[in-house]
């Protein structure tokens, strides 16, 4: 008997710097959060951990530090959609009736790698060219801005928006108002790209736990069920391929649109994977939230703010909550529960929401335009 | 001028002009072209083993960025759409790179690591100069 999946409780670490934790005790943190969300004794089934980068036996590093020991333990790994990616294994053993309640965390600890653009497979052909990811993100902006007429400036406006959210985000890494000029003078990473056009690489922790509507219900205040989750992959293209628009994402989220029998215009609020200024713009076009070419316009209207009527990243985004890859996936889930119940705080939108979609990518091998797309859509009920 | 000493890979080759040419492989089945080459098609998945093809000596920008980050930074990356329907990515060095823009042409030469390793000889990357 298939069954409708139910967010139980979430929890996050503070993005950031955590020199002084182990991958298992960041992990642990995130997953007593979310436990202490609940409200009450919480039977964990099954385990689903992803990580991008952070070797073997994350889920079984995680949960010897919250002394729940010997569950079955799933790790997976899918770039920056590792726990995106858990999360929809965990919708699945929930949904399929194998298990009655199943955690996701995902985690993360990038700056004990030593900062700098994440590491890429020595053997890809790309990397081999000197290829990083901020490249290939500069050269989807370049050509979006050729094709579309749009500024280094109307890019950097997204830099704002979400840096200025995580500001009031207590979970974002970033904390400083900043303006135009502040992105402008921020040094060179790959043109047009200056550092404040980029997600930086930080450490964190973030948990999810799924279980079926009985178990939702003795929790007090708003439910929220999982209407729909996707994950898809790239297609290996060698020949020619539009760069200014992520077929993926386009393909994924009509996938999740469909199942869950919703257009674009019935999204209340998004997080979307703004790894740099120009993802969120092409995201926008991916939502559906605009037309081709029309993503400036929509961001100067004040439409994706947080006061505006489908606010995108009121978190912050990866630009300004930062980007523990494995651990992005299951963040935005955090983020968009507390927002569809009314709990965000300082960074929670005004219109009421009842429909959320997560949208998180994940790339870094040659042919593809994205190694991965994961989308979730949230309801409050 | 080609240097005799340089370790030219299978996927460069110096033609009688002194042109160099990217060679890339293209199935026979159903004539998809691939750089760098691969053995079998992903296309049309035949049995057959992909041929040896010409990808070109060049092509226009279809994108590009200067890296400033990073092992060898500051260096240009570009995709280089080439008559023949492959995208090929390429590397500049950063004083040609003033002169590129999308559409730009360039062409492909042999790119040589910075030579702390192999005196300088190996081929790693294909280099992107502009003009024919």
């Amino acid at each position: 008997m298939s069954r409708e999946p139910y967010v139980l409780g979430v929890g996050m670490t503070t993005f950031g710097k955590h020199p002084d934790a182990t991958l298992g005790e960041l992990g642990a943190e995130a997953v007593r959060a979310a436990v202490h969300d609940v409200g009450g004794p919480v039977v964990i089934d099954e385990v689903f951990a992803g990580s991008a980068l952070g070797g073997m036996l994350v889920g079984q590093r995680v949960m010897r530090e919250v002394g729940a020991n010997g569950l079955p333990i799933f790790n997976v790994e899918n770039a920056c959609s590792s726990s995106a990616a858990a999360l929809h294994l965990a919708l699945d053993r929930v949904r399929s009736g194998v298990c009655e309640t199943a955690l996701v965390v995902g985690v993360e600890q990038l700056t004990k790698l030593g900062g700098g653009p994440l590491p890429l497979d020595a053997d890809d052909w790309e990397a081999a060219q000197g290829m990083v990811m901020p490249a290939v993100y500069a050269m989807r902006a370049r050509r979006y801005m050729t094709e579309t007429g749009t500024t280094a400036e109307d890019l950097a406006e997204v830099s704002v928006k979400n840096h200025n959210n995580g500001v009031l985000n207590p979970r974002a890494a970033w904390n400083k108002t900043i303006d135009l000029d502040d992105v402008a003078a921020s040094r060179m990473i790959a043109d047009p790209f200056t550092l404040l056009h980029c997600c930086p690489s930080v450490d964190g922790a973030a948990a999810v736990l799924i279980s079926t509507k009985e178990r939702a219900e003795a929790r007090d205040g708003d439910k929220v069920r999982v209407l729909s989750s996707v994950v898809r992959s790239g297609e290996f293209k060698n020949g020619f391929r539009d760069m200014t628009r992520s077929a993926l994402s386009f393909r994924a989220i009509e996938q999740a649109y469909t199942e869950a029998g919703i257009t674009a215009r019935d999204v209340d609020v998004a997080e979307v994977h703004d790894a740099f200024t120009i993802a969120e713009l092409m995201y926008y076009e991916s939502l559906g939230l605009c037309g081709r070419g029309e993503a400036v316009e929509l961001l100067r209207s004040g439409a994706t703010q947080i006061t505006g009527s489908t606010p995108v990243n009121p978190s912050g985004g990866l630009l300004a909550r930062g980007h523990p890859v494995g651990a992005t996936g299951a963040a935005q889930i955090v983020e968009l529960v507390n927002q569809l119940r009314g709990d965000a705080g300082a960074v929670q939108v005004t219109n009421d929401p009842e429909i959320a979609v997560a949208h998180c990518t994940g790339g870094g091998a040659w042919g593809f335009d994205h190694g991965v797309c994961s989308i979730h859509l949230l309801a409050r009920c | 001028m080609v240097d005799p000493a340089l370790e030219t890979p299978d996927w460069i080759r110096a033609t009688e002009t002194g042109a160099w040419h990217l060679t890339g492989s293209q199935c026979p089945t159903c004539s998809a072209a691939y750089f760098p080459g691969r053995r079998h098609c992903v296309e049309c998945g035949a049995d057959e083993e992909t041929r040896p093809f010409d990808v070109g000596g060049g092509g226009e920008i279809y994108s590009w960025t200067r890296i400033h980050v990073g092992a060898g930074a500051p260096y240009v990356l570009a995709y280089i759409d080439t008559p023949s329907g492959v995208r090929v990515m390429g590397r500049m060095d950063d004083a040609v790179s003033a002169q590129v823009a999308v559409g730009t042409y360039v062409s492909f030469l042999p790119g040589v690591a910075d030579g702390e390793l192999d005196g300088g000889h190996r081929v790693g990357h294909i280099a992107l100069m502009e003009g024919r």
